[in-house]
């Protein structure tokens, strides 16, 4: 393999590894919910700027910044499901979709009076230190996003699939109604999703924020992204989300270095239009007839 | 009668007390007697609000000194200022609001050039003169005898970082990295040009999307297509970001950079060692060497709004008191505002020297800048001129 290749390889699987973390928050409260939060990309701003509060504003060493920042996170979760997920639970989806999407607004414009337009450069554990994988030259961040991203994703999936509130929250995501005859605390394990979601977002945010900087707008073109990985992966499925946001990052990279980098957005939204037109179910989700 | 009554007498007058307190309470923003209201489009919310704000302090700055100095035209200088956000049709609204609200003599435009491209067909139906600081060449191509630019065009910026590039440095194989709109596009196509002319050779043309936060792939292709020297055409954190990038990928060859990344807010987002080869272009050199004026000015700013004065906003802060003095010596007619407009020469502002072309363009010059090694400091080189 060339050192292009592995610096595009490593460069690709950091980017998708983010897309994969922020597509796993909207698989989540999509599956509980029934609901899109397009609010999801403002979450992961607001992830990378509690990091910035506690590890540049508060000078905090870098662990309790970062635990900070997620409980933070956790926490906006927790206010967003209050706020705006519960009072509009009961009405239309498009009402609930359309608040998510206000909320979004107001989440930016408040970051905006909060920290300001001017980007900030938040500080990576391992400073700009750059590795040598195979002659190439390799951020220690990027592998460190890389390790994080997989990590949190393993934890999550042993958490949904092996403990008994993960099959909890899958019941109440099959049928609320009957999680609930079943004695499930159907509210709890809404709040639970969205600290969960709270969480992905965070940690996306606080890893993103050494790489691409924070800057208030810095939400929407990942969420953006991120929904592209999922509409790609399966709209329904944990696998999917990984896969997707991986093969999304990867075609960013290679597109760009390979085929045309002012046409490489174009690439990524071409492949899920194609699945869309092509398998609407994406590659490891259910069709919807399935499902009912 | 049967009929159930759907408006009670107490509702009616509910009504009425609601709408005497909206009355009331609305912001009135017509012009008050004794005062001369001018409106401005300023991006302060935003993808675009980086700038926006420079440019929103700039011109409150502006106003509150030339009301300390007696105001426009002998009345108080009152600016509205309108948020454009970064879209073309929000930009349309709020000039059309402002022109509807208080008939301005003169309005501000926007720093984005899409915008004021959406707004100029408006300009030329209020006929109201318009200073803009987007330095799209589309601009002055509609050759509108209503619109002023208060800084260097785009055109003039490629030409300075081309000619710095082959000129200055002696380099022979170019590569170009740009932000891919109507300010890179066109900026690259020009630079490409202007590089090809100078004998020099364009080993490649990368582009990237405006809200992209990885080029790495663009920036290899640059490096394995044998580039000796980058053009990179950006604004401020998309810039920072290549600069950065190109640390990390140990390629190591100068960079030829445009204004957006020169500006304080963007350099501190840069590590000095990511700037060791970096050169780049400004619309003004603003510094306090310059002279009394320009270190008050970067002084008041400061303590005013706790952040630096950048070339990019103060123009708006030059453009303000070029209005004041045109409108002093013809008042707020909105024809003779044009017409003082087009015959500045030589004024002499905080960011630059002022004189007006026949295509609106006020600005003519540009100053390049090195970087004092391990610090964040620009260093002057040279200015080229159109």
């Amino acid at each position: 393999m060339s050192q292009q290749f592995i610096q595009l390889l490593v460069s690709g699987l950091a980017v998708g590894s983010v897309y994969a973390l922020v597509g796993l928050a909207f698989i989540m409260v999509n599956e509980a919910t029934g609901v899109v939060n397009f609010a999801t990309g403002q979450m992961v701003a607001i992830g990378c700027f509690l990091s910035v509060s506690t590890g540049i504003q508060m000078e905090l060493p870098l662990g309790p910044a970062y635990a900070l920042a997620l409980i933070g996170s956790a926490l906006f979760g927790i206010v967003f499901y209050g706020v705006v997920f519960r009072p509009l639970q009961d009405r239309p989806v498009v009402t609930v979709i359309i608040g998510t999407v206000m909320i979004g607004i107001v989440i930016q414009n408040s970051a905006l009076i909060a920290w300001g337009s001017v980007p900030f450069r938040p500080r990576s554990p391992f400073g700009r230190q750059v590795v040598d994988v195979f002659g190439a030259a390799i951020s220690a961040h990027a592998l460190f996003v890389i390790a994080v991203a997989f990590a949190m994703i393993g934890l999550l999936y042993g958490f949904i699939y092996r403990t008994a509130i993960g099959a909890r929250m899958r019941a109440v995501a099959q049928d609320r109604d009957a999680a609930r005859l079943m004695g499930i605390g159907v509210d709890r394990m809404f709040v639970l999703t969205w600290v969960i979601a709270g969480l992905l977002t965070g940690a996306a945010g606080i890893l993103v924020g050494p790489m691409w900087f924070a800057d208030v707008n810095m939400g929407d073109p990942i969420a953006l992204k991120a929904f592209a990985a999922i509409i790609i992966g399966g709209f329904s499925s944990v696998p999917g989300a990984i896969v997707g946001g991986i093969l999304v990052g990867l075609a960013e990279m290679l597109g760009a270095a390979y085929i045309s980098s002012a046409y490489k957005d174009g690439l990524v939204f071409l492949v899920m239009i194609l699945f869309l037109l092509v398998r609407p179910q994406g590659i490891f989700g259910e069709r919807i007839g399935q499902r009912a | 009668m049967g009929k159930k009554q759907l408006i009670t007498r107490r509702k009616a007058m509910a009504g009425m007390v609601a709408g005497a307190g909206i009355t009331i309470y609305t912001p009135r923003l017509s012009a008050q007697s004794g005062e001369v209201a001018v409106g401005a489009m300023v991006p302060i919310t935003g993808p675009f609000n980086v700038s926006g704000q420079q440019y929103h302090f700039s011109l409150q700055m502006a106003q509150d000194e030339i009301n300390a100095k007696g105001g426009v035209a002998g009345k108080k200088l009152k600016i509205v200022f309108e948020d454009v956000k970064d879209s073309n049709s929000v930009a349309v609204n709020a000039y059309l609001k402002v022109v509807r609200d208080i008939d301005p003599p003169l309005v501000f435009l926007s720093s984005y050039t899409t915008q004021n491209l959406a707004t100029e067909p408006e300009v030329t139906k209020a006929g109201i003169p318009g200073m803009y600081a987007g330095g799209g060449d589309a601009m002055h191509m509609k050759h509108n005898p209503w619109l002023f630019r208060i800084r260097p065009h785009d055109g003039l910026q490629a030409l300075a970082l081309a000619k710095h590039a082959t000129e200055g440095l002696g380099k022979k194989k170019i590569g170009i990295i740009y932000v891919q709109n109507d300010f890179g596009q066109p900026g690259a196509v020009a630079a490409e040009k202007i590089v090809k002319a100078a004998g020099a050779e364009v080993v490649g043309m990368e582009a990237y999307a405006f809200t992209d936060n990885d080029m790495s792939a663009q920036l290899q292709k640059l490096k394995s297509a044998g580039a000796d020297c980058l053009i990179c055409i950006s604004y401020g954190k998309d810039g920072a970001l290549v600069l950065k990038v190109l640390k990390e990928m140990n390629i190591d060859i100068p960079v030829v950079i445009s204004s957006g990344v020169m500006v304080p807010a963007a350099r501190n987002l840069i590590a000095p060692d990511e700037l060791t080869k970096v050169n780049g272009v400004m619309d003004a050199y603003l510094a306090p060497e310059r002279g009394p004026e320009v270190a008050a000015y970067l002084k008041n700013f400061k303590d005013r709004f706790k952040v630096d004065a950048d070339p990019f906003g103060s123009c708006y802060y030059d453009g303000a008191w070029i209005m004041k003095q045109v409108m002093d010596k013809v008042g707020t007619d909105k024809a003779k505002i044009r017409d003082g407009l087009r015959v500045v020469k030589d004024y002499k502002g905080i960011t630059n020297v002022f004189t007006t072309d026949e295509l609106g363009n006020m600005v003519h010059s540009l100053a390049v800048f090195s970087i004092k090694p391990g610090t964040r400091d620009p260093v002057f080189i040279r200015t080229i001129n159109a």
